[in-house]
C-alpha cells in the first residue's frame, strides 16, 4: 500500500495534529510503530501472530480515538506504548490469565543475558539458551515487562515510567529485582560472577 | 502483514465512521478525577476536624476521671469510632485517585502518602481551630438520624447509669435526695448523703444541668457518689457556636 499522504520530515506530534483532521495521516504513525509494537506485544504475551495483528489493529483504533488526549509533554512513543501495554495486559487477563509464554528470539535472549552479567565465553551462554528462555517465561509479567522495555525495547527509565505509569523508583526496583530473579535462577554460578 | 494491518485499520475507521473522541471529553474526565480527589481530601479534613473536636471533648472528660481510674475503662465506648474508621477510608481513596490523575504516577508512593498526611492534618486542624467542626457537629450533623450513635456525644455518655454515669436536669431538690430528668425524659430519684463529694462550682438548684457519678441501685433510683457541674463542653472559653442557618 502506498500512503496517500506524505509525512516525511514531520514529527510524531505534528502527524497527530494532522491525523485529527484526516485519518489517512494515521497511516504514517502506524507505519512508524507497527513493527516495534508487534514485537513488543509478542514479547510480553503468549499470542499468535494473528492474535497480535488483531490486537495491533485494536490498539491503532484506540490511538485514533484518543488522539485528543495526547499531550506533547509526553513522548508520542511512550504514549503509544502505554496504550499497547494496557490493551495487551487487558487481553492477557481476558483470556483467563493463562501462563504467558513469551516468544523471544535468540537475539532477544542474548540481549537479556548481556544486560545482567558479563560472561566470559559466549559459548557458555549458548548452552544455556533454553534455560534462559524457560527462566524468562516463568518470570512474573510484573518484573518481565520492565526488563523487556529496558533491555529489548531499549527504553530509558523515564520512558518506562510513562509507559507503565509507575514511579521511576518503582521502575528501578522492578528492574533490579527482575534482574536478580533472572540471574539467581539462570545459574547460581553465573549469579556469583 | 505490515501493510495489511494498516490498510484494514484505515478501512475500519472509515467504514465505521470512527472519529477521535472530542477534547472536552478528556478534560471533563480529568476534572472529575481532580474533583473526586479534592472532595475526598476535604471530607478527610472534616472528619479529622471532628475527630480532634471529639477527642478533646472526651479528653477533658477523661481528665476529670483521673481520680477514678475504674471509670476510665468505660470511655472506650465513647471513642468516635465512626470518624476513626472513615478517615483511613478517605485517605486510601484519595491516594488511589491521586495515582489515577494524569501525572500521579510521577510521584513515589511515600511522597503521595506524606503529602496527603500533611493535607489532611492541615485541613483538619484548620477546620477545628476555625470552630467549623463544632459548627458542623452542632448545626449540621446533630439532627441527622443515628448521628449521635456514631459520634462522641456528651449526653449519650452521661446517659449510662449502668456504668455509673448519669446526667440531666434537676427537677426537685430535697435534703438527702433530688429528682433528676435525664436526656430521654426519665425521672430519677438520686439519693446522696454527707459522704457525697460535690464540686465547688455545682449549684444544686432546679433547672440546672448536672453530672452524677455513682451507682444505679434500683429502677430509676441512683445513689450519688459525686456531683459535678454539667459545664457545656462546647468551646467553653470562646462561648457557644452560632449556627449560620438558624
Amino acid at each position: 500500500m502506498s500512503l496517500s499522504v506524505n509525512c516525511e520530515g514531520k514529527t510524531d506530534s505534528e502527524v497527530v495534529e494532522l491525523a485529527k483532521e484526516n485519518p489517512d495521516y494515521l497511516a504514517c504513525l502506524m507505519e512508524r510503530y507497527e513493527e516495534k509494537l508487534f514485537y513488543y506485544i509478542r514479547r510480553i504475551s503468549f499470542f499468535s501472530k494473528e492474535d497480535i495483528e488483531d490486537i495491533l489493529q485494536e490498539v491503532f483504533i484506540k490511538v485514533y480515538k484518543n488522539l485528543n488526549d495526547y499531550e506533547d509533554s509526553l513522548k508520542f512513543s511512550s504514549w503509544i506504548y502505554r496504550i499497547t501495554h494496557n490493551h495487551t495486559v487487558d487481553e492477557i487477563r481476558k483470556r483467563g490469565g493463562k501462563k504467558t509464554a513469551i516468544s523471544l528470539d535468540k537475539d532477544d535472549l542474548f540481549k537479556f543475558i548481556k544486560s545482567g552479567v558479563n560472561l566470559e565465553k559466549e559459548v557458555a551462554v549458548r548452552e544455556k539458551m533454553n534455560k534462559v528462555r524457560a527462566v524468562i517465561e516463568q518470570m512474573p509479567l510484573k518484573y518481565r515487562e520492565p526488563m523487556i522495555l529496558r533491555f529489548l525495547e531499549e527504553k530509558s527509565y523515564d520512558e518506562i515510567m510513562d509507559i507503565l505509569k509507575k514511579p521511576k523508583g518503582t521502575v528501578a526496583t522492578l528492574i533490579k529485582r527482575g534482574k536478580k530473579m533472572f540471574l539467581s535462577q539462570i545459574d547460581p554460578r553465573i549469579h556469583s560472577l | 502483514m505490515k501493510k495489511q494491518v494498516i490498510e484494514e485499520t484505515l478501512k475500519k475507521i472509515k467504514q465505521e465512521k470512527i472519529e477521535p473522541t472530542p477534547k472536552w471529553h478528556f478534560l471533563l474526565k480529568n476534572y472529575a478525577v481532580w474533583l473526586g480527589f479534592f472532595g475526598l481530601v476535604f471530607l478527610g479534613g472534616i472528619s479529622l476536624g471532628l475527630l480532634i473536636y471529639f477527642f478533646l471533648g472526651l479528653g477533658r472528660e477523661m481528665a476529670d476521671f483521673s481520680d477514678r481510674p475504674q471509670h476510665l475503662f468505660a470511655f472506650w465506648r465513647f471513642l468516635p469510632h465512626f470518624w476513626l474508621a472513615l478517615i483511613p477510608i478517605f485517605f486510601f481513596l484519595a491516594f488511589l485517585i491521586f495515582r489515577k490523575t494524569k501525572n500521579g504516577y510521577h510521584y513515589d508512593n511515600l511522597l503521595i502518602f506524606l503529602g496527603l498526611l500533611f493535607s489532611f492534618a492541615l485541613l483538619g486542624n484548620a477546620i477545628y481551630f476555625s470552630r467549623n467542626s463544632e459548627m458542623m457537629d452542632d448545626c449540621i450533623f446533630r439532627d441527622m438520624p443515628y448521628y449521635k450513635d456514631i459520634s462522641y456525644d456528651k449526653e449519650r455518655m452521661w446517659s449510662r447509669p449502668e456504668l455509673g454515669l448519669l446526667g440531666g436536669k434537676i427537677i426537685k431538690l430535697e435534703e438527702d435526695n433530688l429528682n433528676l430528668e435525664d436526656f430521654v425524659g426519665t425521672i430519677w430519684l438520686v439519693k446522696f448523703d454527707e459522704d457525697m463529694r460535690m464540686r465547688r462550682r455545682v449549684s444544686l438548684t432546679p433547672d440546672v444541668l448536672i453530672k452524677i457519678i455513682g451507682q444505679k441501685t434500683d429502677e430509676n433510683v441512683f445513689e450519688a457518689e459525686e456531683i459535678r457541674p454539667w459545664e457545656k463542653r462546647k468551646g467553653a472559653p470562646m462561648g457557644p457556636v452560632v449556627c449560620p442557618m438558624h
